[in-house]
């Protein structure tokens, strides 16, 4: 049973709607080689993690490039350069796959349909989902009339009680032995991808939190007694035809299928990072001593706005680091249970941060909003209640339609509004002026700002959408699928703090001049404005609002508009499927000082991570650069790459079908498994994808050795670079790019 | 003079959605057709209320058509413009234009005309644009599915409602509606025939037990789709037994089917509601549920209360459809403010409803009415009750109540309520594990609704999704 409870890590977690941000799929899967992944999931699932050809043809890739990535794969170049799009092999069926009884929907459709409505109606719940779903089944009467089976009701109460005598008794029936179970298993689980990946969430939780779960293995043992359960009405012709599928045949067939793809896929890479050489090797001349330093997230979106502010006067700086600000905190308001991580996924918060005197009335107004609409639930109040205040609502209809003002959802506007100071805390208590003074130290020398300039801008970034179940996905992966309004709030507080400040002279050695002030910040990505949440000088203020209207400018024709100023209130309108393209197109995350990259335009996919390796002692900043913020970006990319690559399995879905369960996630439509990743109207315009995929290409500008002996003492990093997860690459003080594989540079 | 006004204004009305549908023409100009169309109701009604006009005998002179000609034509215009940016840049989404605008025109036919084959080319001409917009996305298995229950129980309401017709026209020999509708003296055996088949359309209509089950399946076509469907479309069935009041009430056995049906569609459909985990679905149990409602108000007599009711949950389910997506903020306030959050109180409660009882409020009425007051906590309730009172008020004076039901009606009422509250109270407690598997499955009863659908009318094969893209030639 160790096998099968193997497949259950296969599967990368998905984060519920509220906290959501971008996973890599195939992450468990990173210590083989992607080629080899990709022709895995091609046989176990018909997944796709290549595009078609036509879609590689349709980028102009120069057949110089072609003729070069084939050289590099070992395929021949003409081959490549003839290569056409050809019906996928065979892939892997499951027996409820193949299964059909003969009335309407598939048999594999039903059993899906069954187990996500029972994992929807459990999901919240402890004890074992296995168990209640067991007890739910055998209550459904209509079950059975439902599938057209009458003998449904006697073979579910042959089905023992506990997973563990389930998945015994499944393997007996279907007859799989060891080696082959971990990937059945997988094949299996990937059935239900929605509700296996929302499971392995709560297994990614558990493991931070200490708490035991086993719901992925009580997922799968539900899954196998669906089998089990196929297996007593499609008889022994059945089960040999579909033990007769010969797994490791499949997988190479479906390497040899798209053996030129990757070739295509590897040539697109190449032709952008040849790109990205030409436009690094231009030496920038060096900037003068700033007046005002911007903080900015890493963030593709950033990259325009700090174009566009840089724009505006010479001494302003901008830097690029990890949205959370290095701030391990979490959100917990005041007055209520409800807590939340504001920093990346990968990491637990140890400090919590709750609001000091909150007013009053805004407790109110959320009591009383959560009381409306729990009694238009409740059965006996809810035709009262309609009938009532039902008129009330054409009011709200036309305001939203006609004159829609910003979305403001209750707790965000809450924290919005409160203006008082915040306090830290952790599982000792608040925290005293000392441990303040160390973690502002940390983070100053983190982001290199032990010499500020007179005027600081930390600036976090949100969103505004509305009606949007995936608003947390625009808003920042670093802080959690969170605005990043709460951690800079807390750090401009933090550092303005006078005690605070004389600790970090006398214990940390960080002097911060009088007149130096940090100012939180926040960029709304949406309508691209600068919002202060202290007040600056005039000057400063023409320039955020000038920074404002060109990044505008820029972005608008991308949205089909043609002035910037109807993109002020794109997020307000409830009906606007496509309020931002988000990350969309992302391929590169460069780690260098800001003035290699100050003359560059990236066209807003670029992550730009601000680092300077001449005050790194040791290479730490660097390591934790390649195994935090790099890996983040990474995700952010796959996920991308494959909501266009398989819609179908890793995208959400139309939107306009969209159908919320919960805060857990989205169905589209009325049943079926619970769906994953991006929406359609988030990667595709109706014409165009408008991500393009490819793997991320990370520049480094840092000492040769340095490098390789971080790629070589951090496991994760090195299977990403040497299975082709991305490409990592340096840039040397000569501005020139080098590949770095398999612990060898070579030219870019 | 009054008289010309409203027939142009009403003929315009009745015509514009044809003729947008017709004409092609592009999103921004059909949403002003819809603005117009809402101007033109509202002077519609500003005209008959304010200025006591009345339209010549081609156009409905039931009060009751100007306020349903007003919500429809609010919720069509509403639902128009949501559309506008919801569908840019599906392949498909001119053919959705023009499934709205169909819709649109049968829905004002039905609620404006008062002659009887206008009616029913308006009644079958939704039909078959709801069909259309339903299989809007025709590879997805469950629409197909969903299409092939609603066309064939949409058939059986049209035979039913036609054979009514059928059967007054042969009593009255005429093809109005208020004359097919008036009553003298008691009713004929064949008019209450007709009652008890005018009654069974509205039942099947309103997507009463057993055959609410493509109402809940019905979400699997765009949101918009939804909206209007339980916003616009399913309260006609409302509409014709207010148009038909005095045949309604003149007939026990059609008012007893409804009583009995609606009842129990009443109570089993607010309690699965209550247990339903995706929002849209739980949001098409509440409006099986709310019609329930309104057609037991019909068979009670209180017709005014009836078309409140129509008015009120149209406006509350467009609006919960089209913002659907606020669910998640909406679970996080529920998280952090509590799972108890309703502070029921019941000394409030009894006061107030005594207060109602004495102001004139039937019992019937008070007894699906309380609950409210009991849950709401007491400024709440205070403040409901006095906006309920006001709305009633207004609506009785547009629609004087005909004649008070019977005790046997009104003990029925007690009786669901009852259960009602039973049936809440049962579902808080954990151990209910039994009850809340087959509430939430709908008491099976749209699984042997299928499946009986199926037998007798097998589906035509059903087409396996293929993996479809949208491509589309130009971005509007």
């Amino acid at each position: 049973m160790k096998a099968l409870h193997n497949a259950c890590q296969r599967i990368a977690p998905a984060w519920p709607l509220d906290r959501l941000i971008a996973v890599n799929p195939w992450w468990p899967m990173i210590e083989r080689p992607f080629e080899e992944v990709a022709a895995k999931l091609a046989a176990l699932g018909g997944i796709r993690c290549l595009m078609p050809i036509s879609h590689y043809r349709a980028q102009g890739i120069g057949d110089a490039v072609l003729v070069e990535a084939a050289a590099e794969a070992g395929v021949d170049a003409e081959q490549v350069r003839a290569a056409d799009d050809l019906p996928a092999p065979a892939h892997w069926h499951s027996l409820a796959a193949l299964y059909q009884r003969s009335n309407g929907l598939r048999w594999l459709d039903m059993v899906v349909d069954q187990i996500s409505r029972c994992c929807a109606l459990y999901w919240e719940s402890d004890g074992c989902l296995y168990q209640h779903w067991l007890a739910h089944c055998r209550d459904e009467k209509g079950l059975a009339l439902l599938m057209d089976c009458p003998t449904l009701p006697d073979l579910l109460g042959q089905l023992p009680e506990s997973p563990e005598r389930m998945l015994v008794m499944a393997r007996e029936a279907l007859g799989f032995d060891d080696t082959m179970a971990a990937d059945l298993g997988h094949g299996w689980l990937l059935d239900i991808n929605g509700w296996a990946s929302a499971a392995a969430y709560l297994h990614w939780q558990a493991g931070q939190t200490g708490v035991t779960t086993n719901r992925l293995g009580e997922l799968l043992a539900i899954r196998l007694a669906w089998e089990w359960i196929t297996l007593q009405f499609a008889g022994p012709a059945l089960l040999s035809r579909w033990q007769r599928q010969s797994l490791a045949m499949m997988i190479e067939a479906h390497r040899e299928h798209q053996r030129l793809a990757c070739v295509w896929q590897r040539a697109q890479e190449m032709a952008y990072q040849q790109e990205l050489a030409r436009e690094l090797a231009v030496q920038p001349s060096p900037g003068e001593s700033p007046r005002l330093q911007a903080v900015f997230c890493i963030d593709v979106r950033s990259e325009p706005m700090r174009r566009a502010l840089e724009a505006q006067d010479p001494a302003i700086e901008t830097r690029g680091f990890a949205g959370f600000f290095g701030l391990p905190i979490g959100y917990r308001p005041a007055g209520g249970d409800y807590r939340r991580p504001q920093l990346p996924g990968l990491l637990a918060p140890t400090l919590w941060v709750t609001e000091a005197a909150p007013a009053q009335q805004n407790q109110g107004v959320l009591e009383r909003i959560g009381r409306w609409h729990r009694l238009t639930q409740a059965s006996p109040a809810t035709f009262g209640a309609v009938e009532s205040a039902g008129l009330g609502y054409v009011f709200k209809l036309l305001r939203s339609s006609l004159w829609p003002s910003a979305p403001a959802p209750a707790l965000n506007r809450r924290l919005r509004d409160y203006d008082g100071v915040f306090v830290l805390e952790d599982a000792d208590g608040p925290l005293d002026n000392h441990r303040k003074a160390a973690l502002v130290a940390n983070i100053l020398k983190a982001m290199e700002l032990t010499r500020p300039a007179p005027l600081v801008l930390l600036v976090g970034h949100g969103s505004t959408s509305c009606n949007n179940p995936h608003a947390a996905g625009l808003d920042c992966g670093a802080c959690g699928g969170q605005s990043g309004e709460l951690n800079v709030r807390v750090l401009a507080q933090l550092v303005n703090d006078p005690a605070v400040r004389a600790l970090l002279k006398q214990e940390q050695g960080i002097d911060l001049p009088d007149d130096c002030r940090f100012i939180a910040a926040l960029h709304d990505t949406t309508s691209d404005e600068l919002h202060c949440f202290s007040p600056v000088q005039e000057t400063v203020q023409e320039w955020l609002v000038a920074a404002s209207r060109q990044a505008r400018a820029e972005r608008a024709p991308r949205l089909g508009e043609t002035d910037g100023e109807s993109l002020r209130r794109r997020g307000f309108d409830g009906s606007q499927v496509r309020p931002e393209w988000g990350l969309a197109d992302n391929a590169c995350f460069i780690v260098a000082p800001r003035d290699r990259t100050r003359h560059l335009s990236f066209d807003g996919r670029s992550f730009l991570h601000d680092y300077r390796w001449e005050q790194d002692e040791g290479f730490a900043r660097l390591e934790a650069i390649l195994t935090a913020p790099m890996v983040v970006t990474h995700w952010i990319n796959m996920q991308y790459n494959a909501s266009v690559s398989d819609p179908e399995h890793y995208g959400s879905g139309n939107k306009i079908l969209h159908n919320l369960v919960g805060a857990v996630g989205v169905l589209e439509g009325q049943g079926g498994d619970l769906r994953i990743g991006l929406p359609l109207q988030s990667v595709h315009d109706g014409e165009n994808w408008r991500h393009r995929p490819q793997r991320l290409c990370v520049v480094v500008r840092a000492p040769a050795d340095s490098l390789q002996a971080i790629v070589r003492r951090q496991p994760v990093v090195q299977q990403l670079v040497d299975n082709h997860w991305l490409t990592l690459l340096r840039l040397d003080e000569d501005g020139c790019l080098w590949r770095l594989y398999q612990g060898q540079y070579r030219a870019v | 003079m009054k008289v010309v006004l409203l027939d142009v204004l009403l003929t315009l009305l009745v015509l514009s959605y044809p003729l947008a549908a017709l004409s092609r023409i592009r999103w921004p100009m059909a949403m002003r057709v819809g603005g117009l169309c809402f101007l033109l109701a509202l002077l519609n009604a500003l005209l008959q209320w304010l200025g006591h006009g009345v339209p010549s005998h081609w156009f409905s002179q039931h009060p009751a058509s100007p306020v349903v000609l007003l919500v429809v034509t609010c919720i069509g215009w509403l639902v128009l413009r949501f559309s506008y940016r919801y569908l840019a840049g599906d392949a498909r989404e001119e053919a959705f234009l023009r499934g709205l605008q169909w819709l649109l025109s049968g829905v004002v036919m039905v609620v404006v005309t008062n002659h009887v084959l206008v009616f029913m080319a308006g009644w079958v001409g939704i039909s078959l644009a709801l069909h259309q917009l339903l299989l809007f996305y025709p590879e997805r298995p469950r629409a197909q599915l969903a299409a092939h229950k609603k066309f064939i129980f949409a058939r059986l309401a049209e035979l039913s409602l036609g054979g009514a017709f059928l059967i007054l026209y042969l009593e009255h020999h005429s093809l109005w509606l208020n004359e097919l509708f008036s009553v003298s003296g008691p009713l004929t055996g064949a008019e209450k025939t007709a009652s008890v088949l005018i009654a069974l359309a509205a039942l099947i209509k309103c997507a009463q037990l057993p055959v609410h089950g493509w109402l809940i399946q019905v979400v699997e076509a765009p949101t918009p789709v939804s909206a209007l469907l339980h916003a616009g479309v399913i309260n006609l069935g409302g509409y014709v037994l207010i148009l038909a009041a005095p045949l309604i009430s003149g007939s026990p056995a059609a008012q007893a089917l409804i009583l009995v049906v609606a009842g129990t569609t009443l109570v089993t459909a607010a309690l699965a509601m209550s247990v339903q985990t995706s929002v849209k679905e739980g949001l098409a149990w509440s409006t099986s549920a709310q019609m329930g409602l309104m057609l037991l108000e019909c068979a009670l007599g209180f017709y005014a209360l009836a078309l409140l009711h129509l008015v009120a949950h149209s406006f509350y389910k467009a609006h919960s459809f089209l913002y659907a997506g606020d669910g998640v903020n909406r679970v996080l306030v529920e998280r952090h403010v509590g799972a108890r959050m309703l502070r029921p109180n019941l000394p409030v409660a009894v006061l107030l409803t005594a207060i109602l009882l004495l102001t004139g409020v039937a019992p019937a009425v008070l007894a699906l009415f309380a609950p409210l007051l009991w849950l709401a906590g007491a400024g709440r309730a205070l403040l409901l009750t006095g906006v309920y009172l006001v709305q009633k008020s207004l609506f009785e004076h547009l629609l004087p109540p005909l004649a008070a039901p019977g005790w046997m009606a009104t003990a029925w009422v007690l009786c669901l309520a009852l259960v009602l509250v039973a049936g809440f109270r049962r579902l808080d407690d954990r151990r209910a594990v039994t009850l809340r598997h087959w509430l939430y499955a709908g008491l099976f009863l749209d699984h042997w609704a299928t499946r009986a659908t199926l037998r007798l009318w097998p589906a035509p094969a059903i087409k396996q999704p293929t993996c479809a893209i949208v491509k589309k030639e130009s971005l509007s």
